[in-house]
Parts: C-alpha cells; sequence; structure tokens
C-alpha cells in the first residue's frame, strides 16, 4: 500500500538510533513521511508553533523533556492532531491512563512494527474527525444561515402584510371617498358597459329619475326609457366608445311630466389593451340655462325690434322736420337775394339763422341718437392736425372779430402730425370748442390752441381761452345734453347739445374729450385723438368738383320728382338763375317714370320721400329703362344714411345732395351734370362734328 | 337717451322758440311786401313751412303724454 501523500511527523526522541529505527520502520512499509525530530520542550514548541503536522510521536521519558508534558502542550497547540506514544519502558497502567488522556496509541519500542498501521489508522481517524467537525460546522453554519434566512423572510412577509393592509384601507378610503362624491355630486353619473348595461348609477341619478340602483344595474336605456329617449341616449354612448375620447352632447330627459335638458360628458373607461370597457356620463341639468338663454334671445331680438322702430323714429321725425326747415332756409336765401332795405335784410338774416339753429337742434339730437345707438356713420382718414385746427379757426374768425378776441394757433411742430378722424367731424367738434371759447370769453380776450402728445399714440389738441373759468361743481355738468350752466338766460347762442355731441363724437372716432379750469383765469377744452405716422391724403379728386358752369345756350330739360311743393317751388326759382333750363316736376314715383320717358330730361332730380313708391325704386326703374339709363339722376334727401348713399351710388344715381341745400350747391350741381352730358353728347352725334 | 332727448321740454321750447322767431319775421317782412311781389310769395312760403314745422314739434308734445 502506498500512501501518495507525504505524512508530516512531529518525533519527540533525543535517541538518533530510534529517531532512525522509526524513520526506517515507516519507510519499510512503504509511509513517505518528512519527520522533523525534536529532543527539548522549547524545541517542541517552537516547531509546533511554526509548522502543521499530521501526526506527533513522542518518547515517554526524554532526558531534557517528558512525554507527558508534550501531549498537554500538543492538547493546547493542535488538538486535532494524533498524539502517540512511542516507548521501551512504559508499564500498562501509565499506557492506559496517557489513552484516556486523549493519546491515540501507545506503541512499545520493541513492537514498532505496528507503528506504520497505527500512523495510518490514527491519520484517518483524524481525518474522519476532522470531516466530521467540518461537516459539523458546515451544517451549523448552514443552520444559523437558514435560521437568518426564516428571518428575513418573515420580516419581509410582516411587512409585506403591513403594506397589503395598509393598501388595502387606502383602497377602502379612496373607494368610500370616491363614492361620497359621486353621491353627493348634483350630476346625474352613471357608468355602463360596452353593452350598454349599467354597471352604476349616484343617488341624484336615483332620486332625479326615480329609480333605484338596485332596479337599474344590468339593465339597458332601452329597458329603462321611452325609445327615442333610449336610441340617443345609445347613440351618444357609441359615438364615445367608437372615438375612445371624451364628448359633450345635450341630451333631453324626462322627470315625471317635464322635459328637462342635460349637458352631459360621455367618456368610455379603458382597460389596460386599450379597449373600452365601460362608458360613464356625468350630466348636468342645464334646463334654466336653456330657458334664460332662450328669454335673453327675446329679449334681444324685442330690444333690436325696438331700437328698429326707434331709428325709424328718429329718420321719421328728422325727415318731417327737416322738411319745412328746408323750405323756410330756401325762401330765405332767396328772399336775401332781392333788393331791400337794410332793416328787411336784417329780418331776412334772422329768419335765416332762426332756421339753422333749428336744424342745428335737429341734427344734435340725431347725431347723438345716432352715436347711441351704434349707428354713426364716419369716415376715418389720416387728418393733419394744423390744417384741419387752421380751417377750424379761420371759420370761428368772424365770430371773433365782433368781440376783438385774438385766436392762435400754436406753429408746434406737433402740429405737423396727422390724427385718426373722420374730416368732417373733427371739424364739427373744434368748431364747437372755438365757438365756446369765444362765445364765453372776455372782450378782447384770447383763444390760444395748443398741442401735446398725451400718449406715445395720442394727441391733444388743447383749446384755451381766458374766460371766467368754471367751478369744479359744474364742471361735471358741463357734458349733459341741454346743460348750459345758466347761458340760456344770457344773450349766448347755443342749443346746450354741443359738447354731449362732441363727447360722443370724439369717443366714436376713438379719441376722448374733457376740459381744466381755473376759475377767474379761464378753461382749457381739450379733444384728444389717435395719431398716425404716414399722410396718405390725396385730395386732388375734390378739385374738379368745384363749379364747372353750364354755360351753353343749350336748352336742357331737368325733371324734379318730388311731392312736397314748397320744394319744387323753391327748385323753379333756383332754376330760374339758368333761363336755358325747363324745369318739369312730378309729384310721385309713378308720374315721373312717364314723365321721364316722355320728355326724355337731361337731368332728374328725385326725392327719396315720394307718397307712392320709395325714390330707390323709383331710380331701379330709371336705370332699367333703356332710353333714360344714361340719363344722370341726382337724388335730394334730408336724411339718407351713409349705407342708403353708398347703396343708391352703387344703383346708378349719379351724385347725392342733402336737404337743405345751399343754392350755389345746387346750381353746381346742375352745371356738372350739364356739361357732362354736353361733352357726351358728340360720342352720339359723331358725324356732325367730324371736320 | 335719444327718448329723453325727443320728448325732452327744453329741446321742444328751444324748437318752438326758435321757429317763433322765424314766424315773427317772416309775418314782420309779409306787412311790408308787395301782395303780388315773388318776395310776397317767398314770405308765405316760408310762414306755412314754419306753421308745419310748428304743428309736428306740438304734436311731439302730444305723442309724449301717455308715456310721462
Amino acid at each position: 500500500m502506498a500512501d501518495p501523500e507525504v505524512i508530516r511527523i512531529l518525533h519527540v526522541e533525543d535517541d538518533p538510533h530510534d529517531r532512525e529505527l522509526v524513520g526506517a520502520t515507516l519507510r519499510q512499509d512503504g509511509l513517505s513521511a518528512s519527520i522533523v525530530a525534536v529532543a527539548t520542550r522549547d524545541e517542541f514548541e517552537a516547531v509546533l508553533g511554526g509548522e502543521t503536522f499530521d501526526v506527533i510521536l513522542a518518547d515517554d521519558r526524554l532526558p531534557a523533556f517528558d512525554g507527558l508534558t508534550a501531549q498537554r502542550i500538543a492538547a493546547e497547540r493542535a488538538p486535532t492532531v494524533p498524539f502517540m506514544f512511542v516507548s521501551g519502558t512504559l508499564g500498562e497502567e501509565t499506557a492506559v491512563e496517557r489513552i484516556k488522556n486523549g493519546a491515540v496509541d501507545y506503541i512499545l519500542k520493541q513492537r514498532l512494527a505496528r507503528l506504520p498501521g497505527s500512523i495510518r489508522r490514527a491519520i484517518a481517524e483524524a481525518r474522519t474527525r476532522s470531516d466530521h467537525a467540518r461537516a459539523e460546522i458546515e451544517v451549523r453554519r448552514l443552520n444559523a444561515a437558514l435560521e437568518e434566512r426564516v428571518l428575513e423572510r418573515t420580516a419581509q412577509l410582516a411587512e409585506a402584510n403591513r403594506a397589503l393592509a395598509e393598501r388595502e384601507h387606502a383602497l377602502r378610503a379612496s373607494e368610500s371617498r370616491l363614492n361620497a362624491i359621486l353621491d353627493n355630486s348634483p350630476a346625474l353619473i352613471c357608468m355602463k358597459d360596452a353593452d350598454g348595461r349599467y354597471l352604476f348609477v349616484n343617488q341624484q341619478f336615483e332620486r332625479v329619475l326615480g329609480v333605484s340602483r338596485t332596479d337599474v344595474v344590468g339593465r339597458t336605456d332601452h329597458q329603462l326609457f321611452p325609445p327615442r329617449l333610449a336610441d340617443m341616449y345609445r347613440a351618444n354612448d357609441v359615438e364615445a366608445l367608437a372615438r375612445r375620447s371624451a364628448i359633450s352632447v345635450e341630451e333631453p330627459a324626462v322627470h315625471g311630466n317635464d322635459v328637462h335638458v342635460y349637458a352631459s360628458a360621455k367618456f368610455p373607461l379603458l382597460g389596460s389593451d386599450g379597449e373600452p370597457y365601460a362608458i360613464c356620463a356625468i350630466s348636468t341639468d342645464i334646463t334654466g340655462r336653456k330657458l334664460a338663454e332662450d328669454e335673453i334671445k327675446a329679449a334681444r331680438l324685442e330690444a333690436e325690434r325696438a331700437n328698429r322702430a326707434k331709428s325709424d323714429f328718429l329718420s321719421r321725425m328728422s325727415h318731417d322736420l327737416r322738411t319745412p326747415l328746408n323750405a323756410v332756409l330756401g325762401f330765405a336765401q332767396l328772399l336775401a337775394t332781392d333788393r331791400m332795405s337794410d332793416e328787411q335784410l336784417e329780418c331776412v338774416r334772422q329768419i335765416l339763422k332762426g332756421g339753422e339753429h333749428l336744424l342745428d337742434l335737429i341734427n344734435e339730437v340725431l347725431d347723438i341718437a345716432r352715436i347711441e345707438a351704434g349707428h354713426l356713420s364716419l369716415s376715418p382718414e389720416p387728418v393733419e392736425v394744423h390744417e384741419i385746427v387752421s380751417h377750424a379757426a379761420s371759420l370761428v374768425a368772424p365770430l371773433a372779430r365782433q368781440r376783438q378776441i385774438m385766436v392762435t394757433v400754436s406753429e408746434s411742430p406737433l402740429a405737423r402730425i396727422s390724427v385718426v378722424a373722420d374730416r368732417q367731424r373733427l371739424v364739427q367738434i373744434l368748431l364747437n370748442l372755438l365757438s365756446n371759447a369765444v362765445k364765453y370769453n372776455r372782450d378782447v380776450g384770447t383763444v390760444s390752441i395748443g398741442f401735446e402728445r398725451s400718449s406715445d399714440s395720442m394727441l391733444r389738441i388743447n383749446v384755451t381761452d381766458t374766460g371766467t373759468g368754471i367751478s369744479p361743481q359744474k364742471l361735471r355738468l358741463l357734458f349733459r345734453p341741454f346743460e348750459r350752466l345758466g347761458a340760456e338766460t344770457t344773450a349766448i347762442e347755443g342749443t346746450g347739445l354741443g359738447l354731449t355731441l362732441s363727447r360722443g363724437l370724439a369717443e366714436a372716432m376713438g379719441g376722448s374729450i374733457g376740459v381744466v379750469s381755473r376759475p377767474g383765469s379761464g378753461s382749457t377744452f381739450w379733444v384728444e385723438l389717435r395719431t398716425v405716422n404716414e399722410l396718405p391724403v390725396d385730395r386732388t379728386h375734390l378739385a374738379d368738383q368745384g363749379a364747372i358752369e353750364y354755360r351753353l345756350g343749350r336748352p336742357a330739360t331737368v325733371l324734379y320728382i318730388e311731392d312736397n311743393l314748397s320744394n319744387v317751388r323753391l327748385m323753379e326759382r333756383v332754376l330760374g338763375r339758368r333761363p336755358s333750363v325747363t324745369l318739369a316736376t312730378a309729384p310721385d314715383g309713378r308720374r315721373g317714370v312717364m314723365q321721364a320717358l316722355a320728355r326724355r330730361p337731361d337731368v332728374v332730380l328725385l326725392d327719396l320721400h315720394l307718397p307712392d313708391i320709395p325714390g330707390e325704386e323709383v331710380l331701379k326703374q330709371l336705370k332699367a329703362e333703356p332710353l333714360l339709363c344714361d340719363t344722370p339722376v341726382v337724388v335730394l334727401s334730408a336724411d339718407a344714411t351713409p349705407g342708403q348713399v353708398r347703396r343708391l351710388l352703387a344703383s346708378g344715381a349719379a351724385a347725392y345732395l342733402t336737404k337743405p341745400f345751399a343754392i350755389p350747391d345746387v346750381l353746381a350741381m346742375i352745371d356738372r351734370m350739364l356739361h357732362l352730358r354736353s361733352q357726351a353728347a358728340p360720342v352720339i352725334e359723331e358725324s356732325d362734328r367730324r371736320e | 337717451m335719444s327718448d329723453k332727448l325727443l320728448s325732452n321740454a327744453r329741446w321742444r321750447h328751444d324748437l318752438k322758440n326758435q321757429l317763433g322767431i322765424v314766424l315773427g319775421f317772416s309775418e314782420l317782412l309779409l306787412q311790408d311786401a308787395p301782395p303780388n311781389g315773388s318776395a310776397h310769395l317767398d314770405l308765405q312760403e316760408i310762414l306755412k313751412a314754419a306753421q308745419q314745422a310748428m304743428k309736428l314739434v306740438e304734436s311731439l308734445e302730444e305723442l309724449d303724454e301717455p308715456v310721462a
């Protein structure tokens, strides 16, 4: 038997022969061994501390050491290494005692042949022991690890249980919260599966529709509601399901005998696969709102009707009053051209002034009414401030001169700025402010017009007087209609509407108006308007509108279609200034068209208010006649709206004149029409002109 | 406000006042005008028109009453 490994042996022996004998015995037996021999305690301890051995052999009695001590030391230092006595002298009793103390064997030197077998056995036993020990340690270690894992797992389970309980609690809380919300919602909330069977309804649903949850769940709309309603509900559900997103619809519902309208939000509930598994609806009763909307709509229609009636009334009033005033002014103008005494002329001037004042009163009220109704028509354009202010100043100059009041316009570069305004309306505002500044000034006072920028985009025109000023209490009343602050008892003329109207006009143009006053030293009225940068004012077309007098002696006919005899008389007198022109007249539309066909006039003057057909209709009929379609038609009216004027011009009217007209304007218009016609004539009579 | 303006007593008063001035001066001139001259006819037209306007203003007052 050959041991593959080298057995490491510590041999406690002082006799070299004995050492050799042991070595030889082992070699002879085929045991390969490395033997370290020691003889003293010091050597023994030193070797034991430095190396490991498979077996320790010890002589029992040495001169400097003894086996018993060696056994004790080895038991301490290397307890697992088998310890064996090899001695020649040990008695049986001692041997038993040594083995009791832990030695594995006791071999007499005389019977050394037993040694190799004993060593092998001892080593094998030691190995087994050591394996056992290792196994035991391993088992212990495994047990400990297992225990640890069990503890760990137990803790984990406990944690998991706790989390689960917590989650369950949270879930229950969330569910009860959700239920509380659903059941206390004033909206009807329900949930149905994809096939339309109810899964849930809230308390409001039960209460309002008079059903109980248990009756509803599991049923469909068709089992619960009238067929047409059920069809509609289902159609809406299907649409939301198909879209996979929320829809908003209005749905009627029956409560007892009433029909209510609901605004419903319907949305599908999507599963983790993205497929809808249910449809949810939240419905709010909007019946009240619908009714209110209907009422508002009705009220708005009524208001519009009333407004229309009001503006019709205003329009009628304006016409009814302006027609006679037109006559007064027309005839007074004619009278003024007669030869008469200064005293008589003064009377005529009083009549003219009265007539103009009356027109102001009517026009201003109408303008204010139009502004309020939002019907005021403006033509905003860039207007150079200096130009328009100078124009307005020149218009009040005569009035100012009478009282030796000086009117000055600042030469500030700001005056070269243009503002956005309706030219005519801005002149109206400025005239109002300037004439007030003159009227309420002291004699030999001044009116100064200045400019300032009130913001980046606004320019302010200041009109400052040297009058007595206005107390703060009275300032508030200034812009009220008919508020003349006591001036009605003085000789100062005015309608009491000027500032009210000016404010309305300024605001309609996107501007504003105001006043600053220092009692005792004067007031500054200002108007503020939006500025523009460019100046695209092309006024060349206005230049050729100057009177082109029709001087040809060629006879011409003017047909005047007008029902008011005063107006007809006036026109007769006006055209008396053009002896070559014959005036034909017709008192209504039907006869107007007949006369036009019979007499083929050169110009038709057409009043808009005729007793039989509206003037607009007459215009269309004239334009529809092949013989008359080239005849210029001038429309005369006291109250055409800008929209109406545009329509008339589009329908073929050659021009439009506002009543009351100034006599020179009428003559200029007729001259121009006849002149244009005489220029057009050669086209027809071309052969006569050929040379 | 336009309703109030139209039915405003002061406005009507002002209108009547001015019409009165027109009527007064026209009558004054009419007294001096030769009966068959053109001025006579013109003045009659003025008087007629002013009277018509006066009637209208007065009719506005009647229109006003049931409302007030």
